[in-house]
Protein backbone atom coordinates (compact mmCIF):
# COMPACT_ATOMS: atom_id res chain seq x y z
CA UNK A 1 0.00 0.00 0.00
CA UNK A 2 2.87 2.33 0.86
CA UNK A 3 4.48 1.48 -2.46
CA UNK A 4 1.24 2.22 -4.27
CA UNK A 5 0.93 5.52 -2.46
CA UNK A 6 4.49 6.45 -3.29
CA UNK A 7 3.99 5.51 -6.89
CA UNK A 8 0.76 7.45 -7.18
CA UNK A 9 2.27 10.39 -5.37
CA UNK A 10 5.19 10.42 -7.75
CA UNK A 11 2.82 10.24 -10.65
CA UNK A 12 0.70 13.03 -9.23
CA UNK A 13 3.56 15.33 -8.45
CA UNK A 14 4.76 14.72 -11.90
CA UNK A 15 1.46 14.70 -13.65
CA UNK A 16 0.21 17.67 -11.77
CA UNK A 17 3.61 18.88 -12.67
CA UNK A 18 5.68 21.51 -11.05
CA UNK A 19 7.41 23.22 -13.76
CA UNK A 20 9.38 25.75 -15.43
CA UNK A 21 8.57 24.51 -18.88
CA UNK A 22 7.08 26.80 -21.50
CA UNK A 23 3.32 27.06 -21.14
CA UNK A 24 0.48 27.17 -23.59
CA UNK A 25 -1.44 30.44 -23.38
CA UNK A 26 -3.40 30.71 -20.13
CA UNK A 27 -3.07 27.03 -19.22
CA UNK A 28 -2.44 26.01 -15.62
CA UNK A 29 -3.74 23.28 -13.39
CA UNK A 30 -3.18 25.37 -10.27
CA UNK A 31 -5.21 28.15 -8.70
CA UNK A 32 -4.15 30.94 -8.56
CA UNK A 33 -2.32 30.31 -11.83
CA UNK A 34 1.46 30.23 -11.50
CA UNK A 35 1.48 30.40 -7.71
CA UNK A 36 2.94 26.87 -7.52
CA UNK A 37 4.69 25.31 -10.48
CA UNK A 38 5.76 21.73 -11.09
CA UNK A 39 7.37 19.72 -13.86
CA UNK A 40 8.25 16.11 -14.41
CA UNK A 41 10.48 14.40 -16.93
CA UNK A 42 10.23 10.65 -17.44
CA UNK A 43 13.69 9.28 -18.02
CA UNK A 44 12.76 6.11 -19.94
CA UNK A 45 9.88 7.37 -22.05
CA UNK A 46 11.29 10.86 -22.51
CA UNK A 47 7.92 12.45 -21.68
CA UNK A 48 7.87 15.88 -20.03
CA UNK A 49 4.84 17.41 -18.32
CA UNK A 50 4.30 20.73 -16.65
CA UNK A 51 1.53 22.22 -14.53
CA UNK A 52 1.65 25.32 -16.69
CA UNK A 53 1.03 23.35 -19.87
CA UNK A 54 -2.28 21.81 -18.86
CA UNK A 55 -5.80 22.72 -17.82
CA UNK A 56 -7.67 20.97 -14.97
CA UNK A 57 -9.81 19.11 -17.54
CA UNK A 58 -6.77 17.62 -19.30
CA UNK A 59 -5.94 13.94 -19.01
CA UNK A 60 -2.22 13.32 -18.56
CA UNK A 61 -1.15 9.82 -19.58
CA UNK A 62 1.91 8.43 -17.84
CA UNK A 63 3.83 5.14 -18.12
CA UNK A 64 3.08 2.44 -15.55
CA UNK A 65 6.75 1.99 -14.78
CA UNK A 66 9.47 4.58 -15.10
CA UNK A 67 11.79 6.93 -13.25
CA UNK A 68 10.73 10.52 -13.08
CA UNK A 69 12.84 13.60 -12.49
CA UNK A 70 10.55 16.09 -10.78
CA UNK A 71 10.92 19.70 -9.74
CA UNK A 72 8.63 22.13 -7.98
CA UNK A 73 8.66 25.63 -6.63
CA UNK A 74 6.62 28.38 -5.09
CA UNK A 75 6.26 31.43 -7.32
CA UNK A 76 9.39 33.59 -7.32
CA UNK A 77 11.76 30.97 -5.93
CA UNK A 78 14.40 29.23 -8.03
CA UNK A 79 15.41 25.62 -7.46
CA UNK A 80 17.63 25.21 -4.42
CA UNK A 81 16.64 28.54 -2.91
CA UNK A 82 15.66 28.87 0.74
CA UNK A 83 13.66 31.43 2.69
CA UNK A 84 12.30 32.14 6.16
CA UNK A 85 11.15 29.02 8.05
CA UNK A 86 7.36 28.64 8.02
CA UNK A 87 4.71 26.03 8.80
CA UNK A 88 3.60 24.12 5.73
CA UNK A 89 0.79 21.66 5.10
CA UNK A 90 -0.90 20.08 2.15
CA UNK A 91 -2.14 16.93 0.55
CA UNK A 92 -2.74 15.12 -2.71
CA UNK A 93 -6.04 13.28 -2.95
CA UNK A 94 -7.81 10.96 -5.33
CA UNK A 95 -11.39 12.09 -5.95
CA UNK A 96 -14.00 9.34 -5.63
CA UNK A 97 -17.75 9.42 -6.42
CA UNK A 98 -18.36 10.12 -2.73
CA UNK A 99 -15.50 11.78 -0.87
CA UNK A 100 -11.83 11.31 -1.62
CA UNK A 101 -8.82 9.21 -0.61
CA UNK A 102 -5.63 10.87 0.57
CA UNK A 103 -2.62 9.65 -1.39
CA UNK A 104 -0.15 11.71 0.60
CA UNK A 105 -0.02 14.67 2.94
CA UNK A 106 2.71 16.82 4.42
CA UNK A 107 3.19 19.22 7.31
CA UNK A 108 5.69 20.57 9.85
CA UNK A 109 8.01 23.47 9.03
CA UNK A 110 10.47 24.06 6.20
CA UNK A 111 12.91 26.61 4.83
CA UNK A 112 12.75 25.22 1.31
CA UNK A 113 10.62 27.02 -1.25
CA UNK A 114 11.68 24.90 -4.22
CA UNK A 115 12.71 21.31 -4.51
CA UNK A 116 13.73 18.66 -7.00
CA UNK A 117 14.28 14.94 -6.95
CA UNK A 118 14.10 11.64 -8.76
CA UNK A 119 11.60 8.88 -8.11
CA UNK A 120 11.44 5.38 -9.50
CA UNK A 121 7.96 3.88 -9.50
CA UNK A 122 6.11 0.78 -10.67
CA UNK A 123 2.33 1.09 -10.52
CA UNK A 124 -0.02 -1.95 -10.39
CA UNK A 125 -1.41 -3.01 -13.76
CA UNK A 126 -4.92 -2.96 -12.27
CA UNK A 127 -4.80 0.85 -12.39
CA UNK A 128 -4.01 1.01 -16.10
CA UNK A 129 -6.54 2.84 -18.25
CA UNK A 130 -8.43 4.29 -15.28
CA UNK A 131 -8.99 8.02 -15.48
CA UNK A 132 -8.12 9.30 -12.01
CA UNK A 133 -9.16 12.75 -10.87
CA UNK A 134 -6.51 14.10 -8.54
CA UNK A 135 -6.52 17.28 -6.56
CA UNK A 136 -4.05 18.82 -4.20
CA UNK A 137 -3.41 21.90 -2.12
CA UNK A 138 -0.51 23.55 -0.33
CA UNK A 139 -0.77 25.94 2.62
CA UNK A 140 1.81 28.00 4.47
CA UNK A 141 1.24 29.38 7.97
CA UNK A 142 -2.36 28.24 7.69
CA UNK A 143 -3.00 30.20 4.52
CA UNK A 144 -3.80 28.43 1.25
CA UNK A 145 -1.03 29.15 -1.26
CA UNK A 146 -2.29 27.11 -4.18
CA UNK A 147 -4.56 24.27 -5.14
CA UNK A 148 -5.06 22.37 -8.31
CA UNK A 149 -6.53 19.35 -10.00
CA UNK A 150 -5.94 17.27 -13.09
CA UNK A 151 -6.92 13.92 -14.57
CA UNK A 152 -4.23 11.25 -14.72
CA UNK A 153 -4.30 7.99 -16.63
CA UNK A 154 -1.76 5.19 -16.64
CA UNK A 155 -1.08 3.95 -20.18
CA UNK A 156 -2.31 0.46 -21.01
CA UNK A 157 -5.35 -1.70 -20.36
CA UNK A 158 -6.36 -2.94 -16.94
CA UNK A 159 -7.08 -6.67 -16.53
CA UNK A 160 -10.14 -5.50 -14.60
CA UNK A 161 -11.79 -4.81 -17.98
CA UNK A 162 -12.19 -8.57 -18.46
CA UNK A 163 -13.63 -8.90 -14.97
CA UNK A 164 -16.20 -6.28 -15.92
CA UNK A 165 -17.04 -8.04 -19.19
CA UNK A 166 -17.39 -11.34 -17.32
CA UNK A 167 -19.77 -9.71 -14.84
CA UNK A 168 -21.84 -8.33 -17.72
CA UNK A 169 -22.15 -11.77 -19.35
CA UNK A 170 -23.05 -13.58 -16.11
CA UNK A 171 -25.51 -10.92 -14.97
CA UNK A 172 -27.00 -10.78 -18.48
CA UNK A 173 -27.82 -14.47 -18.15
CA UNK A 174 -29.31 -13.89 -14.72
CA UNK A 175 -31.49 -11.09 -16.10
CA UNK A 176 -32.63 -13.32 -18.96
CA UNK A 177 -33.91 -15.98 -16.57
CA UNK A 178 -35.31 -13.36 -14.22
CA UNK A 179 -37.34 -11.94 -17.10
CA UNK A 180 -39.05 -15.23 -18.00
CA UNK A 181 -42.55 -15.60 -16.58
CA UNK A 182 -43.18 -18.07 -13.81
CA UNK A 183 -46.74 -19.27 -13.32
CA UNK A 184 -47.64 -19.50 -9.68
CA UNK A 185 -50.87 -20.93 -8.44
CA UNK A 186 -52.50 -18.57 -6.00
CA UNK A 187 -55.30 -20.97 -5.32
CA UNK A 188 -55.74 -24.39 -6.85
CA UNK A 189 -59.07 -26.07 -7.28
CA UNK A 190 -57.75 -29.10 -5.42
CA UNK A 191 -56.94 -26.98 -2.39
CA UNK A 192 -60.60 -26.30 -1.68
CA UNK A 193 -61.97 -29.56 -3.08
CA UNK A 194 -59.74 -32.30 -1.74
CA UNK A 195 -60.25 -35.72 -3.27
CA UNK B 1 -52.95 -16.72 -11.48
CA UNK B 2 -50.04 -14.31 -11.08
CA UNK B 3 -47.56 -14.00 -13.91
CA UNK B 4 -44.14 -12.64 -13.05
CA UNK B 5 -40.46 -13.53 -13.23
CA UNK B 6 -37.95 -13.86 -10.43
CA UNK B 7 -37.54 -10.49 -8.69
CA UNK B 8 -34.73 -11.58 -6.35
CA UNK B 9 -32.74 -13.00 -9.25
CA UNK B 10 -33.55 -9.80 -11.14
CA UNK B 11 -32.23 -7.68 -8.27
CA UNK B 12 -28.94 -9.59 -8.10
CA UNK B 13 -28.66 -9.67 -11.88
CA UNK B 14 -29.33 -5.94 -12.13
CA UNK B 15 -26.85 -5.12 -9.37
CA UNK B 16 -24.10 -7.26 -10.95
CA UNK B 17 -24.89 -5.82 -14.38
CA UNK B 18 -24.53 -2.31 -12.95
CA UNK B 19 -21.27 -3.20 -11.22
CA UNK B 20 -19.91 -4.78 -14.40
CA UNK B 21 -20.96 -1.81 -16.50
CA UNK B 22 -19.38 0.62 -14.02
CA UNK B 23 -16.18 -1.44 -13.99
CA UNK B 24 -15.96 -1.52 -17.80
CA UNK B 25 -16.68 2.21 -18.10
CA UNK B 26 -14.11 2.97 -15.40
CA UNK B 27 -11.32 0.77 -16.73
CA UNK B 28 -11.78 1.96 -20.31
CA UNK B 29 -11.49 5.57 -19.18
CA UNK B 30 -15.03 6.55 -20.19
CA UNK B 31 -15.83 7.52 -16.60
CA UNK B 32 -13.36 9.06 -14.17
CA UNK B 33 -12.90 7.93 -10.57
CA UNK B 34 -14.96 10.88 -9.32
CA UNK B 35 -18.00 10.19 -11.51
CA UNK B 36 -21.19 9.77 -9.48
CA UNK B 37 -22.48 7.46 -12.23
CA UNK B 38 -20.23 4.76 -10.79
CA UNK B 39 -22.57 4.68 -7.77
CA UNK B 40 -25.83 5.46 -9.54
CA UNK B 41 -25.53 2.74 -12.22
CA UNK B 42 -25.50 -0.31 -9.87
CA UNK B 43 -28.34 1.08 -7.75
CA UNK B 44 -30.46 2.08 -10.75
CA UNK B 45 -29.90 -1.27 -12.46
CA UNK B 46 -30.76 -3.12 -9.25
CA UNK B 47 -34.15 -1.38 -9.27
CA UNK B 48 -34.55 -1.92 -13.01
CA UNK B 49 -33.69 -5.60 -12.53
CA UNK B 50 -36.54 -5.98 -10.06
CA UNK B 51 -38.96 -4.13 -12.35
CA UNK B 52 -37.76 -6.23 -15.30
CA UNK B 53 -38.42 -9.45 -13.39
CA UNK B 54 -41.86 -8.29 -12.25
CA UNK B 55 -42.89 -7.40 -15.80
CA UNK B 56 -41.21 -10.60 -17.07
CA UNK B 57 -41.50 -9.78 -20.77
CA UNK B 58 -39.66 -12.87 -22.01
CA UNK B 59 -41.45 -16.08 -22.93
CA UNK B 60 -45.14 -17.10 -23.09
CA UNK B 61 -47.65 -15.31 -20.88
CA UNK B 62 -50.38 -17.91 -21.19
CA UNK B 63 -50.58 -20.57 -18.50
CA UNK B 64 -49.61 -24.16 -19.26
CA UNK B 65 -52.32 -26.66 -20.30
CA UNK B 66 -54.46 -27.92 -17.42
CA UNK B 67 -54.01 -24.74 -15.36
CA UNK B 68 -57.05 -23.93 -13.26
CA UNK B 69 -57.85 -20.51 -11.88
CA UNK B 70 -58.94 -19.84 -8.34
CA UNK B 71 -62.69 -20.47 -8.08
CA UNK B 72 -64.71 -17.29 -7.77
Amino acid sequence: MAKLRQGLLAAVVIAAGMGIAPASAGADVTTPPGECVATGHWLNSGQTESSTAHNPSDVIKIPAKDTVQWAGNIKGYALGSQGPRRQISGSVELDLPIGSATIDSWGKSSVRYANTGQHKYDLPSLLKGIKMKLHGHHSENGKLVCSGSVYMEISGTSPLVWGGVGLLVISGGMLFFAGRPVFRKLWAFEDVNPG
Amino acid sequence: MRVRGRPILGAFGGLLFGLGLSLVLLTTGVLATNSILLVILPIALLVLGIVWAIIAPLGPRTPPAGWRERPS
